[in-house]
């Protein structure tokens, strides 16, 4: 076996393994007269996420041998829809590679740690099932060399997260902050969507080598023509927005935490939210073509991580104040792209996923960390806060918190100015397709019409 | 404070019927004036009571790091244990029994014995002054209705569940399997053979197709035509669907001569102004209100959590919340409309807010109790921490303002006020002092078919009645029926339930003491090797069981772990001073710990190193959490830390060990002593900066005198108290010592054996009749719980003459730590119950370093009994880690003044936790914290579910998962004479064991009787014939191979293998 298709196999068992892994645990959900135990479903879950971890440090070590710049897996043409040529194309450049081995390797560590903190909860079987699909989705997104995989890899790992967030159906709050994010991702990817449609209009190619021709990430350049570039660079920017949670749809994100705890860690102290970042970033060449984009680009990053930061400031759960660090360094990277600095947003990105999923996944000890801190300190007390004293007046401070308790009022604005007005077309529009039947269907009479006690008597009889 | 609890919990009580409220004529425009119509002269005294009242049933849990196990409805402590269960049920519309399906499935496997549980029914029948034998409907006794109530489930089903039972599982057509099934059928085809061939058309029709059947549907159900020919010969096959539906068909006929009513009377509850609203529009107006209040109320109280404390905290609750929303201007309309009310209140005092806004919402003073009940109660984790914190100051952190109920609920009401009036104004409701009023929740009228046709179609198949038996039944016999099995509704048959549970495991354990109690419990053998004493906890028995079973010449016993001391402890590496005391005392001594003079530059290195990494640890806390700060920790560390994380994760043990290591090189620990002021000079804070020469002597006799050690005091005397260790654990102060408060203990004992060890105490002691040989020493020592590790203090002072002893000693606690770590183990899922006893205490040991371990031990889970004897009652007696072991030796205690102090600690902590267990353990959500999943830490004070919501109280699921419910079985070796005097004499214990909370078996010292406290008196209950106990060679052998909670054993090794 040559070393070449050797590679091509590893390149589609890091996706794959997991997936197999997905596909074990649901059909022994579907098909076992006895739910499979937990040692079954655990055991496959971690073996998916090891071979993962394994192929792609294979990959990446492949990579660093190797005298090109990138691992390709290219089986083009898949199939064509007129003018639309599809490629199943795989990639493995030095940007993909370090996401790879980082999200393989949290991947493993969540799972392990769920292992023993999932047991005996009834949906055991459910987590694990979900925690495997979302590496295959997100393993396929950051090996993706089309757009048109990466968005397949992104709509797995943006449903996992819904399902995960609402992962307690028993209560309310869980289903209400999954039904946020999924219509956040919902509407957001409709920009994924543009882009690639437009990418296939414009560059007749979905393949990022193709359309970002000359030269390997991260010195790849776009030839697009520049309104075209802008409006896909700004449709992916939308894209990236949702998943990340950006200003000014971050509001599904601190509302997220309502998971298990190594869920949230896993989405949201970065990998699912870096997700955003990274399209950007497989995408920077476009961003290069178009100042209007990296304009916008920069806005949203800074508006991002100045919002959350100071909102995160006033927060008072161990959670939520992690989210708003998350989206405080999202917002960076969001900005680093903007200004084209590639190497500096990823090892940035990078940086910023460990220690955050590291500190999610300990959030439950923070109050025996403060414990070991204010011991270790001597009990001497330390202000923290000082410089908004030092900053503003006493008056503009009240304000201010004011203000950041209420996260800005950014969703009530969103939900006055957006949703609101379209709820309200919706609403006329279906009394509007009421009153159109009423006028051309006669009510039926008869059978639809008995009474309830008749209908019961006439079944318990 | 009890007077005013039942005075007002009976106001809620006696109001079940309807109160409606005088309708006031008010401006309905949408600006009303809110020119507060003076209150009523009384209204700030129902205001007062009213929070008074509100505070009563809140939860009363304190902040997570000084938790403390205490009973779940200490509101309802003065009633008797089954009358509060069935009050709780209505006021907190909690479950308080575990399920009757439980409870059947335990019926079926034996853990409830069906005798017993008739001996139940019959005590339960007596105790209501109902008659057994009465005879129901002509059908069967009241006894015999009840056993077969509690057997078989009737329920009423909902009418959708009855259509599916009918449609798809034939429950019409099939007759129950029972031993006389076929009989039932045969008498029933020959009555219905006579019936058929002479019966009309319509009879017919009513007789298989009920009331309002039509014949068309015959074939639908039996697959035969309705003729007389076809029903003949369909008798001759296959009997059995006609005759079990003629009887269903019966029966809805009798059910619709019947008196049907609700099988439970839903309880009262105040119809509030979201419930019109709800009702009215679909809309909740607390889906807005309470986000909002709650994440106010946790920036108000949380302790340093958040980077920018709530600014203006000073002003109270109210008062900053008020000026904080009128610092900004609003997005949200009824927040909007909340400021403009603020605005007008803007010189009110929070009771103003309260009075004022109560009377603009029309809640007549009658009505504060029960509504700001509701109110409050739809918070209770945050309404309870304010109402917690304020009559409990002291707990609150130093530089964190107070806090007060009343504040908490005129924010509550403010809000609540303005939501109503925008939600009004928006619906065109008009007044909204016209939307609140008392009333009983009206339930639909029951459906014949389900609560009366369901019950006696089940009732005539287990009582084996024929058609021909069941035609006979007149509806005033069937009502008698559905009427008696009203009266013994869930919570009565639960109850029975619950006391059989209780028989069964006290019959078990009284059995196993009186075949295992010696002839002879006051004889001791010769001087023990070593005596330890450890902590009354239900996890130290199993320790000291192993102890005993490696080295059957040692002694153990088991004291309150303060052992008789209450300090303010600051250690070495301690942030403050914290309380090692019981609940509810508050220390009067102040002791530090502090390096050995030698050892001052160690000290001085250890505290400076440790500074800088303080300081560093607050930076990167911070640091990373802020914009730039987190950027460069990013960049900087964020790259490695999967390192650590993964390792952690992955080898959790062996990484501690390596911390650990590593910290023993970087930061040297000194050699340190308690300091003890004998002089008591006053400390800074104001106590005594130590115990004076006296109370040394008193404190040490006490715990003597206590645990009954008064002569052969061994050369080695251990003194073990308890703590835990766990990671990512926010309830971690639940699995510490509750008798130090929740904290770890240790410093006491180390003091405490400070006192003992000085010779002039010891001369002292010796006057009071307590001899304690000169080549005694004593050691103190913490038990780690969770990784059942121990640690000694102050070895460096141990003469050179016990040297080879200590050793000795060392090795058994060795051994005794490795079997105990094996026999916790075989609780756990993850932990093979094949594996040797080694790697069980690896597998505990990886528990309490673990990241992902929600169960970093059980804790005080199965907690069911607390003995207060000599250990020779108890000595190789196997109580599977269940019981609470205090030493007490009655022969020395002839004034009982013993028995009242330790009765006056262990009967309040112990029924404190086996309580709190119990009730998060039989309502997880309701009075329990839930699973720990989403679980996240709140302001440093509490856990939410999630990001939102409500703070939790109790204990988590993953705590209480493998509990068994029941109320705490207190066996004390004393008379019954002696007990009640002890009882006179504390009204705690009394409350305890006359309301039934806690069941009391007294022993007798002297010829082993036994008694039950039941009823107000004591009742022998060793009348039986013990069932013999089952006998092992060693726990580890007894225990071998299972998972499930095991019945007592005697364990031959611990009794020096005497049989």
């Amino acid at each position: 076996m040559s070393f070449v298709d050797l590679t091509a196999q590893v390149m589609i068992a890091v996706p794959l393994a997991p997936l197999l892994a997905f596909v074990v645990v649901a059909l022994a959900e579907l098909g076992l007269p006895t739910p499979a135990s937990e040692r079954v479903v655990a055991r496959s879950v971690r073996l998916g996420a090891a071979v993962a971890l394994v192929g792609s440090v294979w990959l990446a070590i492949a990579l660093a041998r190797s005298p090109a710049t990138e691992l390709v897996l290219d089986r083009s043409p898949w199939f064509e829809v007129g003018h639309y040529k599809f490629a199943a194309r795989l990639t493995v450049d030095s940007l993909s590679a370090i996401m790879l081995v980082l999200a393989s390797t949290l991947t493993l560590i969540g799972v392990r740690f769920s292992v023993s903190y999932m047991h005996r909860d009834p949906g055991f079987r459910r987590f694990f099932a979900l925690i495997a699909l979302f590496e295959a989705g997100l393993m396929l997104l950051l090996e993706a060399g089309t757009i048109d995989l990466l968005f397949i890899g992104w709509e797995i790992v943006g449903l996992t997260s819904t399902f995960l967030i609402a992962f307690f159906h028993g209560r309310d709050a869980p289903l209400a902050a999954g039904l946020r994010a999924f219509v956040t991702y919902r509407s957001c990817d409709v920009g994924l969507l543009a882009g690639a449609v437009l990418l296939h209009h414009y560059a007749h190619t979905s393949a990022f080598d193709g359309a970002f021709g000359a030269g390997h990430w991260p010195v790849g350049t776009a030839h697009l023509e520049p309104h075209a570039a802008t409006l896909i660079a700004l449709l992916f920017m939308l894209a990236a927005m949702g998943k990340a949670g950006a200003f000014p749809v971050g509001g599904w994100l601190p509302r997220a935490m309502e998971g298990p705890t190594p869920s949230s860690a896993l989405f949201y102290g970065g990998l699912s939210v870096s997700a955003g970042a990274y399209l950007l970033l497989r995408v920077a060449p476009l961003f290069a073509e178009s100042m209007v984009a990296r304009v916008a680009l920069g806005l949203v990053g800074v508006a991002t991580a100045v919002h959350a930061t100071i909102v995160g400031r006033v927060q008072t759960d161990a959670k939520t104040q992690l989210t708003y660090a998350s989206a405080t360094q999202i917002g960076l990277v969001f900005v680093w792209i903007a200004l084209d600095l590639r190497w500096l947003a990823i090892f940035h990105l990078f940086g910023h996923i460990s220690l955050r999923t590291f500190q999610l996944l300990r959030a439950p000890a923070i109050l025996a960390d403060r414990h070991h801190r204010l011991g270790a300190l001597g009990g001497a007390h330390v202000e923290t806060g000082r410089h908004l004293e030092r900053m503003f007046p006493a008056r503009l401070r009240l304000r201010l918190y004011a203000l950041a308790r209420a996260g800005f009022d950014i969703d009530s604005l969103l939900d006055l100015l957006l949703v609101a007005p379209l709820l309200s077309v919706a609403h006329r529009a279906a009394r509007f397709e009421r009153a159109v039947t009423a006028m051309l269907v006669r009510p039926r009479t008869g059978r639809g019409s008995i009474s309830s006690s008749q209908l019961d008597d006439e079944d318990l009889a | 404070m009890q007077s005013t609890s039942s005075r007002s919990l009976d106001t809620s009580f006696e109001s079940v019927h309807l109160q409606t409220h005088a309708v006031r004529v008010s401006d309905p425009g949408p600006a009303p004036s809110i020119a507060p119509a003076q209150p009523p002269a009384d209204a700030r005294d129902r205001l007062h009571h009213a929070l008074e009242h509100a505070a009563h049933l809140l939860p009363d849990q304190a902040p997570l790091e000084m938790f403390v196990h205490h009973n779940t409805l200490h509101a309802l402590a003065h009633l008797p244990f089954h009358h509060a269960l069935r009050i709780a049920h209505g006021v907190y519309d909690a479950q308080v029994y575990r399920s009757e399906q439980e409870f059947r499935s335990d019926l079926a496997c034996g853990r409830i014995d069906p005798e017993e549980l008739d001996r139940e029914l019959d005590r339960y029948l007596h105790q209501r002054g109902l008659d057994p034998t009465q005879d129901m409907g002509g059908l069967c006794t009241r006894r015999a209705l009840y056993a077969v109530a509690l057997r078989v489930d009737l329920a009423p089903p909902t009418r959708a569940a009855l259509r599916w039972r009918v449609r798809e599982e034939q429950f019409d057509r099939r007759l129950a399997a029972r031993a006389d099934t076929n009989r039932m059928i045969e008498a029933g085809r020959d009555y219905l053979r006579e019936l058929v061939t002479r019966a009309t058309t319509a009879e017919l029709t009513q007789r298989f197709l009920g009331p309002n059947g039509v014949p068309s549907r015959m074939g639908e159900r039996y697959a035969i035509p309705l003729e007389i020919g076809a029903l003949l010969r369909q008798l001759e096959t296959d009997p059995e669907p006609l005759v079990a539906g003629s009887m269903w068909q019966t029966c809805r006929v009798l059910a619709r001569e019947c008196e049907v009513h609700a099988s439970a009377e839903a309880p009262a509850r105040t119809w509030t102004h979201r419930d019109e609203l709800l009702n009215r529009t679909g809309r909740d107006i607390w889906e807005q209100t309470l986000p909002e209040l709650l994440g106010w109320a946790a920036a108000y109280l949380e302790e340093g959590l958040a980077y920018w404390p709530m600014p203006g905290r000073e002003a109270g609750f109210f008062g900053a919340v008020r000026e904080l929303l009128l610092a900004r201007g609003h997005v949200r309309p009824w927040i909007r409309r909340a400021v403009e009310r603020l605005e007008q209140l803007r010189e009110a005092t929070a009771t103003d807010a309260i009075l004022t806004a109560l009377a603009a919402l029309g809640v007549a003073p009658e009505q504060y109790d029960q509504y700001l009940l509701e109110l409050l109660a739809v918070t209770p984790g945050f309404a309870g921490m304010f109402s917690r914190l304020e009559r409990h100051p002291h707990e609150r952190a130093t530089l964190a303002p107070p806090t007060s109920l009343t504040e908490f609920c005129a924010v509550r009401l403010v809000f609540e006020w303005a939501a109503v009036e925008l939600a009004a104004t928006e619906h065109g409701l008009g007044a909204i002092d016209t939307l609140v009023r008392t009333a009983a929740t009206r339930r639909d009228a029951p459906h014949p078919d389900t609560h009366a046709a369901y019950r006696l179609f089940i009732l005539a198949q287990v009582l084996g009645l024929a058609p021909a038996q069941l035609d006979t039944l007149t509806p005033s016999a069937a009502n008698e029926l559905l009427d008696a099995l009203d009266t013994f509704d869930e919570l009565d048959r639960c109850r029975v339930f619950l006391e059989a549970y209780e028989l069964r495991y006290r019959t078990q354990i009284l059995d196993g003491m009186r075949s295992n109690r010696p002839a002879k419990p006051g004889l001791r053998a010769a001087r023990p090797s070593a005596q330890f004493v450890t902590c009354i906890d239900d996890r130290e028995e199993s320790f000291r069981r192993h102890i005993e079973e490696v080295d059957p010449s040692v002694e153990t016993f088991g004291a309150a772990g303060s052992f008789g001391l209450a300090i303010a402890y600051r250690g070495l590496d301690a942030a403050g001073h914290i309380p090692l005391a019981p609940a509810g005392v508050r220390p009067r001594h102040e002791i530090f710990e502090h390096p050995l003079t030698q050892d001052a530059a160690i000290g001085e290195r250890r505290r400076s190193r440790r500074r800088r990494w303080g300081a560093f640890l607050h930076q990167l806390f911070f640091g990373s959490r802020s914009a730039v700060r987190g950027a460069l920790t990013s960049l900087a560390i964020g790259p490695l830390a999967w390192l650590p994380l993964g390792v952690r994760i992955m080898a959790p043990r062996a990484s501690v060990r390596a911390l650990a290591w590593v910290g023993a090189r970087v930061l040297p620990k000194p050699r340190t002593r308690l300091t003890n002021d004998e002089a008591c000079g006053p400390s800074p804070r104001g106590l005594a900066s130590g115990y004076g020469f006296a109370e040394q002597v008193d404190r040490v006799h006490a715990l003597l005198e206590g645990i009954g050690l008064r002569e052969s005091v061994a050369p080695l005397v251990f003194l073990l108290a308890h703590g835990s260790t766990s990671v990512n654990n926010p309830h971690a102060a639940a699995y510490d010592c509750g008798a130090c408060g929740g904290r770890r203990g240790g410093a006491t004992g180390r003091l405490l054996v400070s006192f003992a060890n000085d010779p002039a105490v010891r001369v002292a002691i010796a006057a009071r009749g307590i001899q304690i040989p000169s080549d005694t020493w004593f050691v103190a020592g913490e038990h780690d719980t969770t990784a059942d590790r121990i640690e000694l203090f102050d070895l460096d002072l141990l003469p050179a003459s016990h040297a080879g002893q200590l050793e000795r000693a060392r090795a058994v606690m060795e051994e005794a730590r490795t079997r105990n770590g094996h026999e916790r183990s075989r609780k756990f899922e993850h932990a093979a119950l094949t594996s040797s006893a080694q790697v069980g205490l690896r597998h505990v040991e990886a528990r309490a370093s673990h990241f992902g371990e929600t169960r970093p031990e059980y804790n005080h889970c199965t907690n069911a009994m607390c003995v207060v004897s000599r250990r020779s009652l108890t000595r190789g007696l196997f109580l599977d880690r269940r019981a609470f072991l205090v030493s007490y030796d009655p022969d020395s205690d002839r004034t009982g003044a013993v028995l009242d102090r330790l009765l006056a600690i262990a009967a309040p902590v112990g029924a404190g936790i086996n309580l709190e267990y119990y009730f998060s353990r039989v309502d997880p959500e309701r009075f329990g914290c839930g699973t720990k999943l989403p679980h996240n830490v709140c302001g440093y004070i509490g856990v939410l579910n999630g990001t939102s919501g409500d703070l939790r109280t109790g204990l988590s699921t993953q705590m209480t998962e493998i509990h068994e419910p029941m109320r705490l079985l207190v066996i004390v070796e004393a008379t019954p004479q002696a007990l009640l005097a002890a009882a006179a004499r504390e009204p705690i214990v009394a409350e305890l064991i006359t309301k039934g909370w806690i069941r009391l078996v007294s022993v007798d010292p002297d010829t082993g009787e036994m008694q039950l406290f039941e009823a107000g008196a004591f009742v022998a209950c060793d009348t039986h014939e013990p069932a013999p106990l089952a006998t092992a060679t060693t726990s580890g052998a007894y225990y071998a191979g299972r998972r499930e909670p095991l019945p007592p054993a005697r364990v031959l090794a611990a009794l020096g293998g005497q049989s």
